[in-house]
């Protein structure tokens, strides 16, 4: 089996590029949710604010998440069953595929190594 | 490129999972952080000003190239993975001996990208521009929440325009008409793109 050929060295630049725009603005955001409310929108950007977790208390404190998450998890589990039960061709579906469904002359005919 | 870069780098894992991050923001949210670093935290224009690129104060929303521009920057950054994840598996579902030859014979990286990764790719390229093509036609959250169609509407999309309809003005028959014609447009988009790639995919 032949090896992944390796790209040029001047790749890794192109993509630590990339990485740092898809990455930089995730950063902003987790910062804004350590700062304190009068830091997010300033008239001039605050680089190194004071750290404070008060939301992440306040998500801890008030927060249903567990409803949430429940609410998502019915949601996509019904969609999910669905989606696959109406788009999986019968072969597919549950467990059609047994042993006893497979030909004998599929094992049978089956050229010697 | 990106795809044709990270699928040949010894640390595939580790960029894919960095380049996917982007995608797992929900739309409304990404919208959200991209206004707040443009629009409210004025991130941008400061950063903007301290290189020497604008003399500082620049309302991203008052000109419209300038706000279509975040619009574009936001999706380019949220739905760059989807593409990225795309062509990387279709990438690694190619044979891998032609890729071989080609390097055995001298061929290097661009000349391997332009002459045997990209035309391969084609049909799963013509599937990702479907796919993006039908998003970029129902794209509502991101004008919802970073331009409201402003200025004076110049950023409006056909899906925000219904949403505003149906929503703020109440007027459910027109916004049901939109809707429907935004299908219709859509569908037609859809086969359009559909029958040129694949019948040229199959073709080539």
């Amino acid at each position: 089996m032949s090896k992944r050929t390796e790209g040029p060295r001047w790749g890794w630049i192109i993509l630590t590029i990339w990485g740092l725009f898809a990455l930089l603005p995730i950063v902003y955001f987790a910062s804004i949710a350590l700062r304190p409310r009068n830091e997010i929108i300033a008239p001039v950007p605050i680089y190194f604010p004071t750290i404070t977790t008060e939301t992440w208390a306040k998500i801890w404190a008030e927060w249903p998440i567990a409803q949430y998450f429940y609410n998502s998890v019915v949601a996509i589990t019904g969609s999910v069953l669905i989606c696959l039960s109406s788009v999986c061709p019968p072969p597919m579906r549950w467990p059609a595929t047994s042993s006893r469904a497979m030909p004998t002359s599929a094992i049978t005919s089956s050229p010697p190594r | 490129l990106l795809a044709a870069l990270v699928y040949r780098s010894p640390w595939v894992k580790g960029w894919r999972i960095l380049f996917m991050l982007p995608m797992l923001f929900m739309p409304s949210a990404a919208g959200y952080l991209w206004k707040l670093l443009f629009n409210d935290g004025r991130v941008m224009a400061d950063l903007f000003t301290r290189i020497g690129l604008v003399d500082g104060g620049v309302d991203w929303m008052a000109d419209p190239l300038l706000a279509r521009f975040v619009l574009v920057l936001t999706d380019v950054w949220q739905w760059t993975p989807f593409l990225f994840i795309i062509l990387v598996a279709g990438l690694q579902g190619q044979d891998k001996e032609i890729e071989e030859a080609a390097r055995l014979d001298g061929a290097s990286f661009g000349k391997m990208f332009w002459n045997i990764s990209l035309p391969m790719l084609r049909p799963i390229i013509a599937i990702a521009l479907v796919l993006r093509g039908i998003d970029l036609l129902n794209n509502m959250s991101a004008v919802n929440i970073i331009t409201q169609g402003a200025p004076g509407g110049q950023t409006e999309t056909l899906s925000y325009f219904i949403y505003r309809t149906a929503f703020r003005s109440f007027d459910h028959g027109y916004a049901s008409a939109a809707s429907v014609l935004l299908l219709i447009a859509t569908v037609i988009l859809a086969q359009i793109l559909v029958r040129k790639f694949f019948k040229s995919g199959t073709e080539s």
